[in-house]
């Protein structure tokens, strides 16, 4: 299906390398308001490199990135201030409280203080960790750390959304409520790019799925269109894109290592 | 509080951060946080608080006041010192040495801390703010901590040497604050250039634990050498040496302007030298270091290691060596497995060796405290003379039980316990074999080495005749070794959380030095028999072996779970 409103990101002819190692090989796609986009791929696909060109942590890249019209290299700043990124590896200032570092990343967003303050406060109790705003986070679970970033990424509103293995760690209640949030965000007009392993998840939330493999799109859109092949589940079809389909004999050659 | 202040006066300078594009908000915010989580970070100096899991809130303060007390000896030793010219040589090169080893030791895991990049970057936070909030976190922790070391000095040279006096000791501060600087960007670069980005990490680690040994030995050496006539003895015009030390510039800068008159032409020369010395560090720093520093630092954050990789242990040579020892040492496969996990654990787990390494510095130093500096009013060569006549050597081989125990008391706790589940969910039935061949890695890999030292230098200086005296030592070392494994270690090898010390072990811990104590008090009595402390050895050996056998049997029962 054709979509005629203006992309919100535009990627054009994205390439990158590491030394004499290619990662991207010329990404091109367009992706629109409201939109959930699964991005998936093998470990080492270019994933994570094309989620940190779009946070604007890797600035040395060839081709284009757009986002509102605006070429990502002209003014990162004010593009940053409309995305929301949670990234994978749950880094995290944790010897604050969660309203401490909330307060701190509110604010390199601009935020008023009493702003910060208030929706901390009603983010923190939704997530279920309301009661521990106040407590250092050195002593949190994992769960509860991947809240603390969840909320931070999206604390500021923004209109764009990036997660990178965002229900890592997170309690059944919770993935159900993440679940249930991107969707709802999705329809208020939010654009959310959405990177996991989990395909089962991939699948349920995502209107539309990239698969990123040896830094090349093999595979672009929504999942009943990727299924029409005859593959019935997502994991299928990343099995046979990234040419793991004898999945089943690598299984049976470990078996047979055993015995 | 006085960080709010601290910040305000770095923004007084706001309208030329604006000019180089630094948004002056987020500078104020980001050094905020920053140095709030400085506050919180836990460091050498307050360790007794991380252990009783209380919270640390004021730690950058305690630190300038571990530090301030340091300076107070240095001010001291200025004020001790008649001559001015050493009493600043002198002072100086404390005053450096402390700065570079506190800011390697303590600050460099803020200087690589990767979480920026996922934290901060991703804001609308511009380069040049982020990297002048960098550069002014670094300098402000480097000013407090110069300050704390500095303060009592710059009293004195007001107060005791006149007001001239004391405005050339601030010059001279900036300067050596200035070179201390340079000195560590150097060590960075050296470490980087011939290692790894991980075993970077574990420079650091050996850093730390000189810095313990070096504030562990300042503690009992400092006091009785300010007293002493040692330091106040020196010529430093026949020291032609110390002309090329930074210090001796400064000290020659304080007595060209405090003393002018009788100044000879090379004092001109090393004054010239240290006001020109920080100008040349800071162009070196700046057009030569910093550019491949950077890419250095970021080869760090890329690498991402959180300390696995970072010994030699477990290639080539040294595996064969250990796989050699434990087929022979530890045959049992259960004592063979505890053998070698310890063995290799104890090598690459950074917490546990910079809490275990300082202690191998316990013996020397004890030693030459008890051994020379103690005694007042009696010079050094009379106090070695005495020490080699009498049965002092005893002593100092007791001392390596230090070693022995210190490691036994820690081997089970690690950060990263969780990693021992393996321990519980495997089918064995002996605990006390793995526990065994744990006992036997920490004698052949810690114990021995440093027995043999102590057992050469003592023949070296009291001849054959204290072989019966090192076997003996070492079966008491061996059995004090191993109450303490019955008694107090009572988890597999890094099976328990930091500091899981139960209660009322004291009593335990008492009762069970008690042992060695009373032993090598009747060792010392009884040194004078050889054939006395010949049939002790033999008799030691066997109740060592026994208790050994005892130990290899430990079960289930006694076995502590982690949470």
């Amino acid at each position: 299906m054709e979509n005629t409103q203006q992309p919100i990101i535009s990627i054009k002819n994205l390439r990158k390398n590491y030394g004499e190692k290619q990662i991207l090989k010329g990404i091109n796609l367009d992706v629109y308001p409201g939109q959930v986009i699964g991005y998936i791929g093998p470990n080492g696909a270019g994933k994570s490199t094309t989620v940190k060109i779009l946070t604007g942590l890797i600035s040395d890249f060839e081709g284009d990135v757009f986002m509102y019209d605006k070429n990502i290299k002209d003014d990162i700043i004010s593009i940053k201030s409309q995305i929301g990124y949670v990234p994978e590896n749950a880094e995290i200032y944790d010897v604050l409280t969660p309203l401490e570092y909330l307060d701190f990343i509110g604010k390199l967003y601009g935020m008023e203080e009493d702003a910060i303050a208030a929706r901390a406060t009603k983010l923190l109790t939704a997530f279920g960790i309301g009661a521990n705003a106040d407590q250092r986070m050195d002593t949190f679970s994992k769960g509860m750390r991947q809240k603390v970033l969840l909320i931070s990424g999206i604390i500021h509103n923004p209109k764009i959304i990036i997660l990178d293995e965002p229900l890592s760690g997170l309690d059944a209640n919770a993935v159900i409520m993440v679940k249930e949030l991107i969707s709802l965000m999705a329809k208020e007009g939010k654009t959310i790019f959405y990177c996991s392993h989990m395909m089962d998840v991939v699948e349920k939330v995502s209107d539309r799925i990239l698969l990123i493999n040896n830094g090349e799109i093999v595979a672009n859109g929504t999942f009943e269109e990727l299924k029409a092949g005859g593959n019935q589940s997502l994991e299928k079809i990343f099995a046979k894109l990234t040419g793991k389909e004898e999945g089943n004999r690598d299984a049976a050659d470990v078996l047979s290592a055993l015995n | 509080m006085f960080n709010r202040y601290i910040i305000n006066f770095v923004l007084l300078f706001k309208p030329i951060f604006k000019k180089f594009g630094v948004n002056p908000e987020q500078l104020r915010i980001i050094l905020t946080i920053k140095m709030k989580m400085d506050d919180r970070r836990p460091n050498i100096y307050n360790q007794q608080r991380q252990k009783k899991k209380k919270e640390v809130n004021h730690a950058s303060w305690l630190v300038m006041f571990f530090l301030g007390i340091t300076g107070l000896f240095f001010a001291f030793l200025l004020a001790s010192l008649k001559q001015p010219f050493l009493a600043h040589t002198v002072y100086f090169s404390a005053f450096m040495v402390m700065l570079a080893v506190t800011l390697i030791s303590d600050f460099t895991n803020v200087l690589i801390d990767v979480r920026d990049n996922y934290i901060i970057l991703p804001r609308p936070v511009s380069d040049t703010t982020f990297t002048v909030s960098r550069i002014l976190h670094i300098g402000i922790h480097t000013a407090k901590m110069a300050f704390a070391i500095s303060i009592s000095g710059i009293i004195y040279s007001f107060i005791g040497e006149g007001i001239i006096s004391g405005l050339v000791f601030i010059i001279e501060v900036l300067i050596a604050t200035t070179l201390s600087i340079f000195f560590v960007n150097i060590t960075y670069l050296i470490v980087l250039k011939i290692t790894s980005p991980q075993r970077f990490k574990d420079f650091i680690s050996y850093f730390q634990i000189f810095l313990s040994i070096l504030i562990f030995a300042a503690y009992y050496t400092l006091p009785r050498l300010i007293e002493s006539s040692i330091l106040k003895g020196i010529d430093l015009t026949q020291a032609r040496i110390l002309t090329i030390v930074p210090s001796y510039w400064l000290a020659a800068l304080h007595e060209l302007v405090v003393n002018i008159k009788n100044t000879p032409f090379t004092t001109y020369i090393y004054a010239f030298l240290a006001i020109i010395s920080p100008l040349v560090s800071l162009y070196l720093v700046v057009k030569v270091l910093a550019p491949g520093f950077n890419q250095k630092l970021s080869s760090i954050s890329a690498s991402g290691d959180d300390g696995i990789i970072i010994s030699s242990e477990g290639k080539g040579a040294s595996k064969g060596f250990m796989n050699s020892i434990a087929k022979k040492i530890a045959p049992h496969p259960l004592e063979n497995a505890g053998f070698k996990i310890t063995w290799l654990l104890s090598s690459r787990y950074r917490d546990f060796k910079v809490k275990v390494y300082p202690s191998f510095a316990y013996v020397p130093v004890y030693f030459v405290y008890f051994g020379f500096i103690n005694k007042k009013g009696v010079s050094l060569s009379e106090n070695w003379n005495n020490l080699l006549e009498g049965r002092m050597y005893i002593l100092l081989m007791y001392l390596t039980s230090f070693v022995l125990t210190t490691v036994l008391q820690n081997i089970s706790m690690t950060e990263k316990y969780k990693a021992s589940w393996i321990f519980f969910t495997t089918p064995h039935n002996e605990p006390g074999r793995i526990l065994a061949g744990m006992f036997k890695a920490i004698v052949i890999k810690y114990y021995l080495p440093c027995f043999i030292a102590i057992g050469a230098f003592s023949i070296f200086f009291w001849g054959p005749a204290v072989i019966n005296d090192l076997i003996l030592v070492f079966m008491v070392g061996t059995l004090y070794g191993l109450l303490v494994a019955l008694f107090q270690v009572k988890g597999f090898p890094f099976s328990q959380p930091p500091n899981n010390q139960k209660g009322g072990k004291m009593f335990i811990t008492f009762l069970i030095m008690a042992v060695p104590a009373a032993l090598g008090f009747l060792h010392y009595w009884a040194a004078k028999w050889e054939i006395a402390i010949w049939i002790a050895a033999a008799i030691m050996t066997v109740i060592t072996w026994v208790s050994f056998n005892y130990y290899r049997k430990e079960s289930w029962e006694n076995m502590e779970l982690a949470d």
